[in-house]
C-alpha cells in the first residue's frame, strides 16, 4: 500500500474514531428551545427568514465542525503527504454516506438537512485552514463537500451503498458449502432492506426538489433568469443524485447476476435474490419518472450508470425486452454504436413467450430529447410489435403506446438536427417489414379501442406511415439502408 | 405486534403514496413482474405479516421453503374440502409469506421499512437464525463498512 493510500485510510480511521464527536456538535441544535417546534412542522423546506438569534449559533455550529474536520485532515498530514483532490472526494463520499445514515432522536425526518435549514446555513465556500492544511469546505443541505480547487457539487458525493453493505469485497468460494448459504442468504435480505430506504430516500428528496421547482415555475416575470438559473442548479442536483441511486442500482444489480449465476443454488436463496432482482427494477422505474415523466434530461454520466445497470441485467435475463429497449434507446441517445439485430432477432424467432418485465415506453421517453424522428419511430414500432407479440395481453398495454404518442405531439421532441452518423443500425428493409406489422397492430386495436383512444391510435399510425413514405407528413428523408 | 419490526418511513411517504394511487387505479399494473404492489388481489387490507405468521404460527422472515413446509402440513391436517373455513384463513397467509416479493410488497404499502429479524436458534434454522440478525445501519456502521471496502 502507498503511503498516499496508507494516509488516507488514516485520515478515514480518524473520521470513524472521531464520529460520537461530530455527532455531538449535530445533536447540540436540539438543546435549542425552538428546536422542537421547528421539527414538528419540519418537511425538508426551509422558509428564507431565520432569526437573528439563531445566527450566533450556527456561527458557534461552523467553526466546531470546521475544528472537527481540521483535526481528521492533521490525521493525514501527518505523513506529510499533500492533500489531493481525489483523496477529498473519497473523504467527502464517505462523510455523506455516513450523514444519509444519521438522524436525530431516533427521528427519521431529522436529518441533517433539517439542521442547516433550521440554521438558516447558507451554500458558501468556507476555509478550514491549520498549520498544516488548507482546504475549503462548503455546506448545504444534502451534505459537506471538501476541495481544494473549490469545484464543489450541488449534491455532494456519495458512496454506493454497495461499499457499506460489503458486497464490493464478498467473495464467494464455489461450490458454496454451508457456512456460505446463510451469508448469501442473509446479504439478499440485507440489500433489500437498503434498496428499499435508497427507494425512500430517493421518493423523499425528489419531492422536495419538485416542490422548489414549483416555486420557481411561480415566480414573477422579472426573475426569469434567477429563476432559469436555480432551475439549472436543481436539474444538476437531481442528477447527482439520480447517479448515485442508480450507481447502487446497478452494484446491487451485478450482485443480483452473480449469484443467480451458481449452480444449484437453494431455492429460499434464489427466491430472495429474486425479490431482489424485482425491487431494484421497481426502483430503476422509480429513478426514470423525472426523465419519462417531467421531461427532465438526464446529462449522459447519469445514462451511463443506466446502461451498467442494463448490462447487468441482460446477463441474467438475456430477453428482457425492458432492458434490451433501455439499451437500444439510452445507447442511440449517447451516440453510442448499437446493433438493433438482437431484438429483431428474437422478434423475428422464437415468439411469445419471453417476459416483459416493466414498462418499456419510459425508457423511450426519458431520452426521447435526444432521438431523431427516425430513431424515435424506429423504437416505437418495436415496442408496438412487442406488446402486440405478448403471450397475455395487459390492459395497461395501449396506454403504454399512447405515452409514446403524447412524446411525438410535444414541440421540441425532434430538436435533434438529423445525424448523418445515425449509430442505430439496422437494416431499413427489415424496419419496413416491422412498420407494417406494428401498421397492422395499430388497425387491429383501433376495431376494438374506445372513442378516446381511437384520436391518438390514429395519430401513431400516421406518424409511423409518415417514416416510410417519403411523401408523407412529416417528410422524412427516404434513407438507404444503413447497414 | 413485535415493534422492531414496525419503523415507520418518512412522513412525506404517506403523502407520496396517496399520490400513487391517484397516479395508477385500482387493479392497474403498470409493471407486471412486480405487479403485487399495486393489485387489488393483494391481501394488504386485512392480512399483516404478524397476522399471517400467527396464523401459520412461524416466523414473519421464515425462508420460502419453511412456510411451504408448514402450509403443507397444516393442508394435511385441514383438508380445504372439509375445513373451508380455515382454508380461506390459511391461504392467503401462505400467499403473503411464501413469496418474499409480496412480504417486502407489503412493507413498501404500508410505509413501513422492513427489518428482517428471527429468533430461531441455529440448530432450528440453518439459513435464517438470530445469528444473521443484522441491525440497521447507523452512521459508524456505515463508516466501517466504507472503509473495509476501501482496504
Amino acid at each position: 500500500m502507498s503511503s498516499e493510500n496508507f494516509s488516507e485510510i488514516e485520515a478515514l480511521y480518524a473520521l470513524q474514531r472521531n464520529w460520537p464527536k461530530f455527532e455531538d456538535i449535530l445533536n447540540s441544535v436540539v438543546e435549542n428551545d425552538e428546536f422542537r417546534g421547528f421539527l414538528e412542522s419540519y418537511r425538508g423546506h426551509h422558509d428564507n427568514s431565520t432569526p437573528e438569534h439563531r445566527l450566533t449559533l450556527r456561527n458557534i455550529f461552523l467553526a466546531e465542525l470546521k475544528n472537527f474536520y481540521c483535526d481528521c485532515f492533521s490525521q493525514y498530514s501527518r505523513f506529510r503527504v499533500p492533500l489531493s483532490e481525489s483523496f477529498l472526494k473519497d473523504f467527502e463520499s464517505a462523510v455523506n454516506t455516513a450523514l444519509y445514515y444519521w438522524h436525530g432522536l431516533g427521528d427519521r425526518n431529522f436529518q441533517f438537512r433539517t439542521i442547516v435549514h433550521f440554521l438558516g446555513i447558507s451554500p458558501e465556500p468556507l476555509q478550514v485552514s491549520s498549520d498544516t492544511t488548507s482546504l475549503s469546505m462548503l455546506v448545504n443541505e444534502w451534505g459537506i463537500g471538501f476541495s481544494q480547487e473549490q469545484s464543489f457539487f450541488e449534491f455532494p458525493r456519495r458512496a454506493s451503498l454497495a461499499r457499506v453493505c460489503g458486497i464490493t469485497s464478498l467473495k464467494l468460494k464455489l461450490p458454496l458449502d454451508e457456512n456460505e448459504k446463510p451469508v448469501l442468504f442473509a446479504t439478499a435480505r440485507l440489500l433489500q432492506r437498503e434498496f428499499c430506504l435508497l427507494i425512500d430516500e430517493w421518493e423523499h428528496c425528489n419531492s422536495i426538489l419538485a416542490v422548489k421547482q414549483f416555486a420557481l415555475r411561480k415566480m414573477p416575470q422579472g426573475e426569469l433568469s434567477l429563476a432559469h438559473s436555480k432551475m439549472q442548479e436543481i436539474s444538476r442536483t437531481r442528477d447527482e443524485f439520480a447517479k448515485w441511486c442508480l450507481s447502487t442500482a446497478a452494484d446491487f444489480q451485478l450482485f443480483v447476476s452473480r449469484a443467480i449465476a451458481i449452480p444449484s443454488l437453494d431455492s429460499d436463496i434464489k427466491a430472495e435474490v429474486k425479490a431482489l432482482n424485482a425491487l431494484v427494477l421497481s426502483g430503476l422505474q422509480k429513478f426514470l419518472l423525472p426523465a419519462s415523466v417531467s421531461r427532465h434530461v438526464y446529462s449522459s454520466d447519469v445514462l451511463s450508470e443506466v446502461m451498467r445497470w442494463v448490462g447487468f441485467r441482460l446477463g441474467t435475463e438475456p430477453e428482457d425486452m425492458f432492458a434490451l429497449i433501455s439499451e437500444l434507446a439510452f445507447s442511440t441517445a449517447l451516440n453510442k454504436g448499437i446493433d438493433a439485430a438482437k431484438i429483431l432477432h428474437i422478434l423475428n424467432g422464437k415468439s411469445f413467450d419471453w417476459i416483459l418485465s416493466a414498462d418499456p415506453s419510459a425508457a423511450i421517453k426519458s431520452v426521447c430529447w435526444g432521438l431523431t424522428r427516425f430513431e424515435h419511430c424506429f423504437l416505437t414500432v418495436l415496442l408496438i410489435v412487442i406488446i402486440d407479440q405478448k403471450v397475455t395481453p395487459h390492459h395497461l398495454d395501449s396506454h403504454w403506446i399512447h405515452t409514446i404518442a403524447s412524446v411525438v405531439e410535444m414541440p421540441g421532441t425532434f430538436s435533434v438536427p438529423e445525424k448523418t452518423d445515425s449509430t442505430l443500425q439496422c437494416d431499413l428493409e427489415q424496419f419496413g417489414l416491422f412498420n407494417s406489422r406494428a401498421i397492422a397492430a395499430i388497425e387491429k386495436s383501433l376495431a376494438n379501442s374506445r372513442d378516446d383512444a381511437l384520436k391518438t391510435s390514429q395519430f401513431i399510425k400516421e406518424f409511423l406511415l409518415s417514416e416510410i413514405s417519403p411523401q408523407g407528413e412529416g417528410g422524412a428523408p427516404h434513407r438507404e439502408p444503413l447497414k | 405486534m413485535n415493534k422492531a419490526n414496525l419503523e415507520p418511513r418518512r412522513k412525506a411517504a404517506v403523502d407520496i403514496k396517496l399520490l400513487r394511487l391517484e397516479l395508477f387505479p385500482r387493479g392497474r399494473t403498470p409493471c407486471e413482474e412486480i405487479s403485487h404492489e399495486w393489485s387489488p388481489a393483494q391481501p394488504t387490507e386485512n392480512l399483516s405479516p404478524e397476522a399471517a405468521a400467527a396464523l401459520l404460527r412461524i416466523e414473519i422472515w421464515a425462508p420460502q421453503s419453511v412456510v411451504r413446509e408448514r402450509y403443507r402440513k397444516l393442508q394435511m391436517r385441514y383438508p380445504p374440502e372439509q375445513f373451508p373455513e380455515r382454508h380461506t384463513q390459511l391461504r392467503p397467509a401462505f400467499e403473503l409469506l411464501s413469496e418474499p416479493v409480496v412480504r417486502l410488497n407489503w412493507y413498501w404499502q404500508s410505509g413501513l421499512i422492513p427489518i428482517m429479524t428471527s429468533t430461531a436458534s441455529k440448530d432450528e434454522c440453518s439459513l435464517w437464525n438470530q445469528e444473521m440478525n443484522q441491525e440497521p445501519f447507523d452512521a459508524q456502521k456505515a463508516l466501517s463498512g466504507i472503509i473495509n471496502s476501501f482496504l
